[in-house]
């Protein structure tokens, strides 16, 4: 498990890889390539914004290290596991121990309270309840949110979702976080607090964060900024 | 077609577009419904009809007749009525003797066939052609003897058989049958035909000659009269019924015809209530399938309000996909209905297993109004099942409804105890109601009331039940994430639950209920042979109405033959107290007025009679149906004198009613020492078949009548009847299969409603086998909870069922019986069952993988 780590520069230079994809291809049928021979090296708590034009393969590349989607070809390593070669079995694992999802319309689960929502990743690993629910339950009072623990998704305001959605995301220390558009849905406010609340809980727990947006405002924020773009990733 | 409809069209068929498979489930369940009522009840119509028919030929064109109160009566009532005919305005009058006969005819194909029962006609031909013209025998030119085809009428051997009877017998004119009337037995030569309604079998004989072979001499059964011009029958009847003796009754053909359907009408409206049930069940899905659709297109019919469309019109969208649902379902129902009553025609022609109406094959009857009503009710049950969605619709603001709102929040309204409650007192009071037109109308509607209440309280229980379960489960620090979130879906969603499950609770209930009260009625049917069948041989003389054919010196040889140790002998004569309702058996037989139990299974205590009173034992019906309760005085055709009525005992033979009476009063006031059943108590080490062996050789004329042991009799009447359940089993397995459709089809929609759902759970790291697993536990579940309050439901319907319809219905009690192994059994089936359909219904649902799910947001 990922422990609290400094972000500095510096520091993140020096940190053991977390992502790292090789000459990785993936295209659909006869169409041209999605993305073609793509690399990329993500750090041990690294916070990385995702930029780049509609129909560039940032969902694609999302996809591919979620291991919701297989390369055609090039390797995929995330936190020492090859992602590319796993079984569905084994990518249903990945997910669910390496990996946390925020997502532009936070997709709770709607039947179940907050807390229920910020427990189910701990439920998954075989947490036993009452941890789970301390656990759940001591991230939600850091995100702010602890009061409205027992409240449904359709009784939150967006703000509010977003900081359950985060709690989901994080609670079980995931080794990488994968937002999309983690702000996208909120008013300008509440979208600086719910990233700032992601941003820094990313860096007390040394969660490595990919982040897509189109925000400049945001992406500003992030320890790095790669946009992608057809001819492929370049630092911004 | 104006703008409305035309957007209106657009919503239905986009609604048709995205759940093509779920509309096509309710409308089969709707069609299931519609089918099985239109069959029952076309079959009944077809069978009534070809009755009718039958009844028709026989009354010809007699506006009145006189019939016997009890058997037959002898024939100077004839010389009254023709005595009095000109002054009471008879224009013609028609004497008519009617004779049941077993008939063996000459090729029978198989040595062992059972024997055919048949009535003859005797008729006098030259009165006959005024009343009833088409019975005049048509002599056959080939078998006319010397004396040409008038002596050939005459012939004391002559019988005219029709077309279908010939058929039934193979035989032609010219062949010779034998017929059996009691103990005596007839060889008749074919002489020729008599026209009938296909199907129908008949015989007609000259009246002399049947009164003389078959052993009614002197008797008649009826008088046919046909009024002169003018002349009123309420008039002729008022005027002649005084001068004639109280043996007999005079009545219009047409209330013999409503004795008919009097005799049927229960039997034939428990089977279309239980139609109802299959219909009922659809209902359920018609709702979900309506309710689920009106959910997906909040959004849509909110942005519909915002841009301008009313309340009405908003409404008028969702009934409209009910009602689409509903028409297809109904006229594929009403199709499907008709095929099933031919092929029921055809196989068991018009008998549904109640064994009113046995015999011939009837020709199928479309009643086409009828077939509009089951349309127009197919198409009422979508319109009720699609009203409470399209309330929500309406009610739903557009703001929030913009944003999709979820199902539970549209179905969680339904989470109130208070409309079951409401429904439960209205049964409680229509318990209390008496019955309507002697149908027990009220009990049904109780019926109903309490298995709506039920399916009413199912998403309160559920919100109630769930949670604690879960809870439970919580405090044993549970470590098994999908059995954890199987258990909060369930419990957090009560309404989609209660949608799920509805059709469940409600065919599971009925089942429950019918298995109750069969396993009740069975039992208690067995009991009751116990009581009634006491001695190891039965004997019966055949057929012949007229006179009871075991003589007084017969009875007596009987008793002295060395394999019986005691004989007990009975009259069995039918006795007409209401023209249009069926006839009252009267069972005159051994009764010791000291211990009347011993051979009558009384339902209470024995009232000794007053002295010098007549005692008198009558079944539960006739209490119900001739107000003949325990203590009155009450008076029968057979004596002017009154009866006690001394006791009740329940007689499951009779639903129409009986009465008992010790066979020492019925000679001493009819003089009939006759009898026609023997019951036989075998000396020790006797068996039967030993003993019928000996009668028979002891006493040729025995050879005719029908024997029975006790255990065969026994045996005989339980397989009548679990025939008679037969449809009952047939209708409540429908209605289960329809309710696991509804399972099915309720996961299907889900798992397309909750894909999103899914999809978020498949990027948390939950396998596609996780997610069927979850929903198989959610299935699981809910189908033990929907069976087990079935099955609390259907107890209480049991009680209903045994307590106020079947006396209302058909007039006997009985006590409680609970075949808990076969429920609990039932129970465990149904919910693995559910399981099993959840499973496989989200199966295929959730292959497309979890970004499709969300693809909107990556």
């Amino acid at each position: 498990m990922p422990e609290e780590i400094s972000a500095t520069p510096a520091s993140i230079a020096a940190r053991a890889p977390a992502v790292t994809l090789t000459q990785v291809t993936r295209h659909y049928a006869a169409e041209r390539p999605v993305i073609k021979d793509l690399d990329l090296l993500l750090r041990r708590g690294e916070r990385v914004a995702l930029q780049g034009e509609s129909g560039v393969g940032k969902s694609t590349l999302l996809n591919l290290i979620a291991g919701l989607d297989v390369p055609d070809a090039g390797t995929i390593d995330v936190a020492g596991v090859r992602v590319d070669t796993l079984s569905d079995a084994a990518r249903v694992r990945y997910r669910r121990e390496t990996l946390g999802f925020v997502f532009q319309a936070f997709h709770l689960l709607p039947h179940l309270t907050a807390l229920q929502n910020a427990m189910v990743p701990l439920m998954l690993s075989g947490t036993g309840e009452r941890l789970a629910r301390e656990r759940a339950l001591a991230l939600l009072a850091q995100l702010g949110i602890a009061q409205r623990a027992d409240a449904r998704p359709g009784e939150l305001s967006g703000g509010e979702q977003q900081r359950v959605a985060l709690a989901r995301a994080l609670v079980h220390r995931p080794a990488l976080v994968l937002a999309d558009e983690p702000t996208g849905n909120l008013d300008p406010a509440t979208a600086r607090l719910a990233l700032g609340l992601l941003l820094d809980q990313c860096a007390r727990q040394g969660t490595t964060l990919l982040m897509v947006t189109h925000s400049p405002e945001t992406a500003a924020l992030a320890d790095r900024r790669l946009v992608l773009t057809q001819r492929g990733l370049a630092e911004g | 077609m104006t703008p409305r409809l035309i957007l209106l069209r657009w919503f239905v068929t986009a609604a048709w577009r995205a759940q093509r498979g779920r509309w096509l489930t309710a409308a089969a369940a709707v069609a299931v419904g519609i089918a099985l009522a239109t069959a029952i009840f076309t079959v009944n119509r077809s069978a009534l009809a070809e009755f009718q028919q039958a009844i028709d030929t026989v009354n010809g064109e007699a506006a009145l007749q006189i019939t016997a109160r009890a058997g037959s009566f002898p024939e100077e009532v004839f010389d009254t009525v023709l005595l009095h005919a000109d002054r009471a305005g008879i224009d013609s009058a028609s004497p008519v003797v009617s004779i049941d006969v077993v008939v063996r005819p000459p090729r029978q194909t198989a040595p062992h066939s059972p024997a055919e029962r048949l009535t003859v006609l005797g008729m006098d031909v030259f009165r006959a052609g005024a009343t009833t013209p088409a019975l005049i025998a048509q002599v056959d030119a080939g078998a006319a003897e010397t004396g040409g085809a008038g002596a050939a009428l005459f012939a004391d051997d002559a019988i005219f058989l029709s077309p279908a009877a010939q058929t039934a017998y193979a035989v032609r004119p010219g062949d010779s049958i034998s017929v059996t009337s009691g103990l005596l037995e007839a060889r008749l030569r074919v002489a020729g035909s008599v026209s009938a309604s296909p199907g129908q079998r008949l015989a007609v004989m000259d009246i002399g000659a049947a009164q003389w072979r078959l052993g009614a001499l002197g008797r008649l059964s009826r008088i046919d009269l046909r009024l002169s011009e003018g002349a009123s029958p309420d008039a002729v009847a008022a005027l002649l019924g005084p001068l004639l003796p109280a043996s007999v009754e005079i009545a219009a053909p047409e209330q013999r015809t409503q004795r008919m359907s009097n005799l049927s009408r229960a039997y034939r409206v428990n089977l279309n209530v239980l139609a109802l049930v299959a219909l009922f069940t659809g209902a359920f899905l018609v709702f979900s399938a309506v309710a689920l659709s009106a959910v997906r297109q909040r959004p849509q019919l909110a942005l519909m309000s915002v841009l301008g469309a009313d309340d009405a019109w908003v409404r008028h969208a969702v009934l409209a996909q009910g009602l689409a649902v509903a028409l297809a379902g109904s006229l594929a129902g009403v199709a499907a209905g008709l095929a099933l009553a031919r092929a029921l025609l055809a196989v068991f022609g018009g008998d549904l297993g109640g064994g009113y109406f046995s015999g011939a094959q009837p020709r199928m009857v479309i009643d086409l109004p009828a077939l509009l009503g089951f349309t127009l009710l197919g198409i009422a049950v979508g319109c009720a099942a699609s009203w409470l969605p399209a309330r929500e619709a309406v009610a739903a603001r557009p703001v929030e409804a913009l944003r999709g709102g979820s199902s539970e929040t549209a179905l969680g309204r339904l989470a109130r105890y208070g409309p079951a409650v409401g429904l439960l007192a209205v049964a409680v009071v229509l318990l209390n109601l008496p019955p309507v037109a002697g149908l027990p109308v009220p009990a049904y509607a109780a019926i109903a009331c309490v298995l709506l209440s039920s399916i009413a309280a199912v998403p309160w229980l559920v919100a109630q039940v769930f949670p604690l379960l879960q809870r439970a489960c919580a405090r044993r620090d549970l470590r098994q994430p999908i059995l954890w979130f199987a258990l909060l879906r369930v419990a957090q969603a009560p309404g989609q639950a209660a949608g799920v499950i509805a059709g469940v609770v409600a065919s599971f209930a009925l089942t429950v209920a019918m298995v109750i009260m069969v396993a009740s009625f069975r039992l208690a049917v067995a009991d009751w042979l116990e009581v009634v069948l006491p001695a190891d041989l039965y004997g019966r003389a055949q057929a012949g109405a007229v006179e009871g054919a075991i003589t007084p010196a017969l009875q007596a040889r009987l008793a002295a033959l060395p394999v019986v140790a005691r004989a007990e002998f009975s009259r069995t004569v039918e006795l007409s107290l209401e023209p249009a309702r069926p006839t009252v058996a009267l069972w005159a037989r051994h009764v010791d007025p000291a211990a009347p139990q011993a051979r009558l299974p009384l339902t209470g205590p024995a009232l000794p009679a007053p002295a010098g009173a007549i005692p008198l034992y009558v079944s539960e019906g006739m209490v119900d149906l001739y107000g003949f309760a325990p203590g009155k005085q009450v008076r029968l055709p057979i004596a002017a004198a009154p009866f006690h009525v001394a006791g009740v005992y329940r007689d499951y033979a009779r639903q129409h009613g009986s009465v008992t009476m010790a066979r020492a009063d019925y000679q001493r006031l009819t003089g009939d020492a006759s009898v026609n059943d023997m019951a036989l108590w075998l000396k020790p080490g006797v068996s039967p078949e030993a003993a019928l062996a000996g009668l028979t050789a002891a006493e040729p004329a025995l050879a005719t009548a029908d024997f029975k042991s006790a255990g065969d009799l026994r045996a005989l009447s339980l397989r009548i009847f679990d025939r008679s359940f037969a449809m009952t089993y047939l209708l409540e397995a429908a209605a289960l299969v329809v309710a696991l459709f509804g399972v099915a089809s309720s996961y299907a929609a889900q798992a397309l409603a909750r894909a999103r759902e899914f999809g978020v759970l498949r990027h948390l790291g939950v396998s596609n086998g996780e997610i069927v697993l979850q929903v198989a536990i959610e299935g699981g579940l809910l189908s033990t909870f929907g069976a087990l309050w079935g099955a609390i439901t259907g107890g209480v319907i049991g009680l209903i069922l045994i307590h106020w319809v079947n006396p209302q219905s058909f007039h006997w009690t009985m006590q409680t019986r609970l075949p808990l192994g076969l429920i609990a059994a039932s129970a465990a089936a149904l919910a693995v069952c559910g399981a099993i359909a959840a499973a496989l219904a989200v199966r295929s649902a959730t292959g497309d993988g979890p970004l499709r799910s969300l693809k909107e947001d990556w």
